[in-house]
């Protein structure tokens, strides 16, 4: 299938930085819901993806034709954010979401707020897979990539996944 | 009683997705109609999943993302590309450019009317054709922009969150985003195949290339 990002990232890889630019303006707000509802935190987040993007441009030159770029930069992204998480977890407890701050995204709604709230306390491997299918809507295959299991076993942590959320969230719906 | 072996957590997982095989699922529901640990299990899983739909969307902070592209590092030059930059064509081909236009500077102070003033002025005539051509055609490209939206845009019954599922589970990149939902990489036709058992509705279906 062809990439529709194709064109963008041939001239970003041989230096074009307007082309990148465009590819940022295109990405950057899937990857930072990646990264905030992953991490909780809108400053992390942004550290996050700034990363992601800076290694994403350095990397360009080795980034094969023929693979997505997509899922290459989201897989990108989820690395940054486990470093991220790393050096956040040497330093402080994960620093609390100011809803006062009009540019936090993360405090523009109540019931984000709720729900990143549960999704804090999932599993972190369990939290990846229900962000990447349900929030992202990334298929099967993509999931697995990006997390490195089997599909199976990405059916079950997003199973596993939403079971607890709900638990959390203290919400459960009549069986059908 | 209990009917039939607990089934596993992927077959559950497909059971509530929709994917399993019509065999299957009839043999599923059988054993949730007698099993309350695993109907209460899928009921959660299904309200876990009512709630990441209505998830939205976060957006970058419009200063975090001018500071990504403001603070760029150099690429790597050595396996950049066919290892040629822009900024090196650019530099290679200035002086040429240079000495052409002093050429054509001093052929027009002469008053002269050859090939070569002819050429000049072609160049220019090319050059400045630009923006009257985008003035004139304002309004073509208006009303193109017009029908290129509506060719990207369907409309089904909602909710948002819904409609993104069952994009989802045939394979499209759906994303609900507030009253609409916007669906990466995918045609007019391959979203109407998707939502062929859906009504006509009101809630926008956005393709975004």
């Amino acid at each position: 299938m062809d990439d529709p990002d194709g064109p963008l990232v041939e001239r970003a890889q041989k230096g074009d930085r307007r082309a990148f630019e465009q590819l940022v303006e295109r990405h950057q707000h899937r990857l930072y819901t990646l990264a905030g509802r992953l991490l909780g935190s809108a400053d992390e987040a942004g550290d996050a993806v700034q990363e992601a993007f800076i290694r994403a441009w350095l990397a360009l030159p080795s980034f094969r034709r023929g693979a997505r770029f997509s899922t290459w930069l989201h897989r990108i992204c989820v690395n940054a954010v486990h470093d991220q998480r790393t050096k956040a977890r040497r330093a402080d407890p994960a620093p609390e979401i100011d809803p006062t701050d009009p540019q936090d995204a993360f405090a523009r709604e109540e019931l984000s707020r709720e729900l990143q709230q549960a999704l804090d306390q999932l599993d972190e491997d369990y939290r990846a897979a229900v962000v990447l299918y349900d929030v992202l809507g990334c298929s099967y295959a993509e999931v697995a990539e990006l997390t490195g299991v089997a599909e199976g076993t990405v059916k079950s942590r997003i199973f596993r996944g939403r079971a607890r959320l709900a638990e959390i969230l203290g919400t459960t719906r009549e069986p059908e | 009683m209990v009917t039939g072996t607990h089934p596993e957590d992927f077959d559950l997982f497909d059971y509530v997705e929709g994917d399993l095989p019509a065999r299957r699922r009839a043999e599923v529901e059988a054993h949730l109609a007698s099993c309350a640990r695993c109907a209460e299990q899928v009921a959660l899983v299904q309200a876990g999943r009512d709630a990441l739909l209505q998830s939205q969307p976060l957006e970058l902070p419009a200063r975090r993302r001018d500071t990504i592209v403001r603070n760029l590092p150099a690429q790597p030059k050595e396996t950049r590309g066919w290892g040629i930059s822009l900024k090196h064509v650019v530099a290679a081909l200035t002086p040429v450019a240079v000495v052409a236009l002093v050429v054509v500077a001093l052929v027009n102070i002469d008053g002269s009317n050859d090939e070569e003033g002819a050429a000049g002025g072609g160049a220019d005539t090319a050059e400045l054709s630009a923006p009257t051509g985008d003035s004139e055609g304002a309004g073509e490209a208006l009303q193109k922009g017009r029908k290129d939206e509506s060719r990207r845009t369907l409309l089904f019954d909602g909710p948002p969150g819904a409609v993104a599922l069952q994009l989802r589970r045939k394979g499209l990149a759906a994303t609900a985003v507030g009253d609409h939902v916007e669906v990466r990489n995918a045609s007019r036709a391959e979203v109407r195949r998707a939502l062929a058992s859906r009504r006509d509705g009101s809630v926008r279906i956005v393709i975004v290339p």
